[in-house]
């Protein structure tokens, strides 16, 4: 008898399906991008952009955080789901919600943005009063606790401030300037995902990559310096403040992340297993655009050069790129690779180890078709930063073509992941079994 | 049956995500047989660990199969933590690290 409690994970079918239909929000959102009109390299809301943007944060990365969440706060922490019922249904909702969203976003119909974005707003209430009991169990003052609270605080504010935003496209309440457009995508970027993005690292990043466990030098400095800097730049972005105040928020938030940036990097310097897995490679590729997307995102933020507005607006769309699909890209698809497999593995093989030799997580992936995913998302953000930056509109389409192919990659390979059975073949031989074949 | 021939069958138990057993890896902390129980002190290479349960399953049906009609019993502690000076030379070169 084990003296470990055996966690309860919800079951497989609750679950994987969270990460199987999230890479449809990456492909929807490459497909609009690649569809981008004329103005879409001169200013950040254009239809396309809007839909790709919101194609990519609210099905590809929310999809997929919904998912780990659900699987990991139960299977990490011990916490409960308040119902699997309720997860299948609010998957669902939310695909539904989304797809509405960015047909609507597409065709500007703004009717048609109200019910898809009802849909969407429930699914993420759903979505928090299933997972916040799970979220409940994390250890209290927990560092990552912590960070998942505050991103799931950030969520329900961007939820609630993107909902009010669709009801007054409709009904014409109050003006929605470029300010308070910035106001809600940075309680999206830096408060929900960013905040989420860096809790889940510091858990996962020295559990995958055998890096040591001691709390993060700066962990819960740049929470707290992040929150506060997220709450005051959204305030001042609703205001549409002067270039200089923006700029001094903008380089609060990339300080914040410029301290998480140097305690991962210590973590994979420290970490022991050596070779570069999947999710070493993608979060070394994400630390790498997030490096980019400080720079452009601040440059962008002082509104320089003051003269030419074109290339601020450029920039804008460059550090979107860097940071959505860059940052949180090279992230969810590293991490994707880790966790799906395990999800299979936990279904499939757990009765049968210690019975029979049984494949590894490894051995569950494609490696060549992981890592050519990783690298057609390197080469789309790398493609889409340079020509937003440009202002090349044939360049962004087609970059918008490889985000598309990226998650069409992603998706083929976690779908592979569930359906393929290999053989065992890549452990590490025991001495027994060693000796036995040499002796063959 | 001695401790050293519980050590050998748990060597093809395995970690599933670092592909090395639970030997190599240095996991087993404590070895007990007696008449009626083998008993088995372990830890993971995490807290926390997400295949821990599994890890400690698969060890436990491990020992079903060669405990002889005793009783078997699987701890999982976290003193000491496990660190990566327990790895042995195996599990190091599997990993890329140096050798000691």
């Amino acid at each position: 008898m084990t003296a470990l409690a055996v966690r309860e994970s919800p079951p497989l079918n609750v679950v994987l399906p969270f990460f199987l239909v999230a890479p449809l929000g990456l492909i929807a959102a490459g497909i609009m991008l690649a569809l981008a009109g004329e103005d879409s390299v001169t200013a950040v809301t254009t239809p396309e952009l809007l839909a790709a943007t919101h194609g990519a944060v609210l099905g590809w990365i929310s999809l997929t955080i919904m998912g780990a969440l659900l699987q990991l706060g139960p299977v990490l922490l011990g916490g409960r789901l308040i119902s699997h019922r309720l997860a299948r249904l609010q998957l669902w909702l939310h695909v539904a919600g989304v797809g509405l969203m960015l047909l609507a976003f597409q065709a500007w119909r703004t009717e048609a943005l109200v019910i898809g974005g009802s849909l969407t707003a429930l699914s993420f209430v759903l979505f928090l009063v299933n997972a916040l009991p799970a979220v409940r169990w994390f250890a209290r003052g927990s560092l990552v606790r912590n960070y998942v609270s505050a991103s799931l605080f950030f969520l329900m504010l961007t939820v609630a401030a993107g909902f009010t935003y669709v009801l007054t496209l409709h009904y014409g309440w109050f003006p929605i300037t470029a300010g308070r457009v910035a106001a809600h995508a940075h309680l999206g970027l830096a408060g929900f995902l960013a905040l989420m993005l860096m809790g889940v690292s510091f858990q996962l990043v020295p559990m995958f990559q055998l890096a040591p466990h001691d709390e993060p030098k700066f962990g819960r400095f740049v929470l707290a310096w992040m929150s506060i800097a997220t709450a005051v730049f959204a305030a001042a972005l609703w205001t549409d403040p002067p270039p200089a105040l923006r700029l001094v928020a903008a380089a609060a938030l990339g300080t914040g992340a410029l301290f998480w940036m140097y305690d991962i990097a210590m973590l994979l310097h420290r970490r022991a297993k050596r070779k570069l897995d999947i999710q070493a490679k993608g979060t070394l590729a994400a630390l790498i655009f997030l490096g980019l997307g400080i720079v452009t995102g601040v440059a962008s933020a002082s509104g320089w050069p003051e003269s030419l507005v074109v290339e601020h607006q450029r920039l804008q769309l460059a550090y979107a790129v860097l940071a959505i699909g860059g940052w949180a890209g090279g992230t969810l698809i590293g991490n994707s690779f880790k966790v799906v497999p395990f999800l299979i593995w936990n279904a499939r093989y757990r009765e049968l180890a210690g019975k029979q030799p049984v494949p590894t997580l490894a051995e569950l992936l494609d490696l060549r078709l992981a890592n050519a995913t990783l690298l057609t998302l390197c080469l789309a953000v790398g493609a889409g930063a340079l020509a937003g930056a440009l202002g090349w509109l044939e360049g962004l389409r087609v970059a918008g073509g490889m985000f598309a192919v990226a998650g069409s990659l992603q998706m083929l390979t976690l779908v592979l992941v569930a359906v393929r059975r290999p053989q065992a073949r890549a452990a590490m031989p025991a001495p027994a079994r060693r000796i036995q074949h040499e002796g063959q | 049956m001695k401790a050293s021939d519980v050590a050998l069958a748990l060597r093809e138990v395995y970690d599933p995500e670092l592909g090395i057993d639970t030997v190599s890896l240095g996991l087993l902390y404590d070895i007990e047989v007696e008449a009626d129980e083998v008993r088995v002190t372990m830890s993971m290479t995490t807290p926390n660990c997400p295949m821990a349960a599994a890890i400690a399953h698969a060890t436990e049906t491990k020992l079903e199969t060669i405990a002889e009609g005793r009783g078997v019993e699987v701890q999982v502690v976290h003193n000491p933590p496990w660190n990566v000076g327990m790895l042995n030379a195996d599990a190091r070169k599997w990993l890329g690290l140096p050798e000691n």
